[in-house]
């Protein structure tokens, strides 16, 4: 099954060169039912990476560039009155597809996030009185820009809680950005071709949920979750000052499925320390609020993950 | 009487030289107020071109043509600004500069165009400037000639003009200066001279570029120039008199502007107190070690440099050792310990150590740890 995902990887590697850590964030996402949130500035292969992962997948994708004049009926459809049935007819919006790219989300208002927050949990969509289901694998990778503060809508901690992992991108090395040069400019980007379908991806993602977790590293999420909510109790006194809010049940819940996903695209087929090492500050980062002393003092929120995860002994 | 009034008149109407040219719908002509002039004397050039095809707008560029024959100053242009009808009017002081006959040529090109292009000129502005496109015809003008007359031998200056000059004093100490101002004022040719003095070695002579004020008119030039100069010796000496030849062409009369003997008195004076107390110079030494001071300077930029650069590198090796992270990697010795310090700094960065702990601490393989700790510290 590992050998799958390295057939798709090296299909992803024709069209996106660079940025392991956003693909293999996408893939975590897809095999675990989650949502990515992916940070970075403009020109990152975003938009590139899904299409690719689409292609590659036999998937639909869609994009939505997010602004300040979005509807929430413009992302999840409307009823269209037709005149000549005289009825009103559904007209679907682009959320209805399999990878959606959220482009810079936090440019649209608040009611527009959460018709799209909503969809991404509830997986359903209602429109009038009818309810559609978003058929899986259902995969929304949000996108904001740390440049611009101007005019946008800052997501709320508890919208954001529903995004399973928070992926910071940045630019490629230069080796990688010379070669994404060459190709752009000689236009020989090799086109991406189907190497798996639904069924092997429905295959693969019950993989996931077969690898083995052993009780001490159930444990060992839990306590890591446990000690962003109270750090005393793991000898992190600095830290009651510095954290407001620590992480929900729902980090436990993807922390776990992340790791799972993690191990499996490792090769693996049991999770240790390592694989929720890999993920950890990904599905943490954007779950703890900072108090204002620690942002005053200019603490981030992966030094905190950092302090918490020195502390909290390993099985 | 009145044959000798007729002869004038005639005389006044036949000008020396005259070029007289129907063109292209205008007509133009060039006088000389004298056929023969000596070097150096002014000679007055008139040329006035008019339009006589008045159905086109006409524009000329008119000048004299550059020769070493003779040198030119334009003293006017008159133009009468009627419809179409062009009518300029130039007036040129020229001084031959050679003698025999010489050829005045001259440049005339002939531009035309229409009322159209006149005014498309005018609806530019000052972002937007718009020429005017016009047809150029070069028009080929017959030179005038004129009988240029030698000078008189060693004659220096033309024109009639007078030679003062000014002395402060006649005595001083040695190597004190002695002002000294000669002004030559008149009309004529510009009385620039490369040389009034000999060189000599009974003084030495310092001399300022000569101060030349000329005014042109259509008669001739009135100058004014003042040469300022100032002499030091150590002795006494005598300046011989200054004859400068001149001749007047006007009265074609050669006459000599003088300067007279002068007898300047030098007082000798010790040679201390010529040293300027004010802002004298160190004296020289018999041996100048001032060169191991430099030389110290230079060692001790170089070594400052090179320290500083040191520095850097001592620095940077001392912020590696003090590195708090290095220094937990250092001192664990528990796999379990250091796996968790490599994910808490950067799982990414550190995987392949990571990979090696995790293979040793859940899958039983062996694990050189100082090997790990090795490849981290480097």
């Amino acid at each position: 099954m590992h050998k799958k995902i390295e057939v798709l990887k090296k299909e992803l590697s024709k069209a996106v060169i660079g940025q392991e850590q956003m693909i293999d964030g996408l893939l975590i996402g897809l095999l675990s039912d989650g949502h990515i949130l992916v940070e970075g500035v403009p020109g990152l292969a975003k938009t590139t990476t899904i299409n690719a992962l689409s292609k590659a997948l036999g998937l639909e994708s869609k994009r939505i560039q997010f602004t300040p004049d979005l509807l929430p009926s413009d992302i999840i459809g409307a009823q269209i009155y037709n005149p000549q049935t005289n009825d009103f007819g559904i007209k679907k919006g682009p959320l209805f597809t399999n990878l959606l790219l959220a482009d810079e989300i936090n440019r649209a208002p608040s009611k527009v996030q959460s018709a799209l927050l909503e969809v991404m949990q509830e997986r359903q969509v209602t429109i009038g009185d009818e309810t559609f289901r978003i058929e899986p694998p259902f995969l929304v990778m949000a996108t904001q820009n740390p440049i611009e503060q101007e005019g946008v809508y800052a997501l709320p901690e508890a919208q954001l809680d529903r995004f399973m992992m928070k992926l910071v991108v940045t630019h490629n090395s230069e080796e990688d950005e010379l070669a994404i040069m060459r190709k752009a400019a000689t236009k020989s980007f090799e086109k991406v071709e189907p190497v798996l379908d639904r069924e092997e991806l429905d295959e693969l993602r019950k993989e996931v949920n077969h690898v083995y977790v052993d009780g001490e590293v159930e444990r060992y999420i839990v306590q890591l979750i446990a000690a962003t909510r109270e750090p005393e109790r793991f000898g992190l006194e600095s830290l009651k000052t510095e954290l407001m809010y620590g992480a929900s049940p729902r980090a436990s819940i993807d922390l776990y499925k992340a790791a799972k996903a993690k191990a499996f695209l490792r090769g693996n087929d049991h999770v240790t320390p390592a694989d929720i090492g890999f993920v950890v500050h990904d599905v943490l980062r954007h779950r703890i609020v900072l108090s204002y002393e620690a942002r005053a003092k200019g603490i981030s929120p992966d030094e905190i993950i950092s302090k918490i995860i020195r502390e909290v002994p390993i099985p | 009487m009145k044959n000798s009034l007729g002869k004038k008149m005639v005389s006044i109407f036949i000008f020396f030289s005259i070029v007289l040219l129907y063109g292209e719908g205008f007509t133009s002509n060039a006088i000389l107020d004298k056929e023969d002039a000596y070097i150096k004397e002014p000679v007055i050039l008139t040329f006035e071109i008019k339009q006589t095809d008045h159905s086109k707008v006409m524009f000329f560029d008119f000048t004299l043509a550059e020769s070493d024959a003779y040198e030119f100053h334009r003293l006017d242009a008159k133009e009468i600004d009627s419809y179409q009808g062009a009518q300029i009017h130039y007036t040129y002081l020229i001084y031959p500069l050679k003698s025999g006959i010489i050829d005045i040529s001259f440049h005339l090109i002939q531009k035309v165009t229409t009322k159209e292009n006149v005014a498309y000129s005018f609806s530019g502005d000052r972002d937007n400037v718009k020429g005017i496109t016009t047809t150029d015809t070069p028009i080929a003008l017959k030179p005038l000639q004129l009988t240029v007359k030698p000078l008189p031998e060693g004659t220096e200056l033309v024109g009639d003009f007078t030679l003062t000059h000014q002395i402060k004093n006649h005595e001083a100490n040695a190597y004190e200066p002695i002002p000294f101002n000669i002004e030559i004022k008149g009309k004529g040719y510009p009385p620039i001279l490369e040389n009034i003095f000999l060189p000599t070695d009974d003084y030495t002579l310092f001399q300022e570029t000569p101060e030349i004020r000329a005014i042109r008119t259509a008669e001739n030039t009135y100058n004014t120039v003042i040469y300022s100069m100032a002499m030091n010796a150590k002795k006494s000496f005598t300046l011989d008199e200054i004859e400068i030849k001149a001749f007047n062409p006007t009265t074609q009369k050669s006459y000599i502007p003088t300067i007279p003997k002068q007898e300047f008195i030098i007082n000798p004076i010790a040679h201390s107190a010529l040293v300027d107390k004010v802002d004298s110079p160190a004296p020289l030494k018999a041996s100048d070690w001032s060169w191991i001071g430099t030389l110290m300077g230079y060692i001790v930029v170089f070594f400052s440099g090179f320290l500083t650069a040191k520095s850097v590198q001592w620095h940077q090796k001392e912020r590696h050792k003090s590195d708090p992270f290095i220094e937990k990697i250092t001192r664990t010795n528990d796999p379990k310990k250091l796996l968790s310090l490599l994910i808490a700094e950067d799982s990414k960065k550190f995987a392949s150590a990571i990979e090696k702990l995790e293979a040793h601490l859940y899958s039983k393989k062996a694990l050189d740890l100082k090997a790990i700790k090795k490849e981290l510290n480097a």
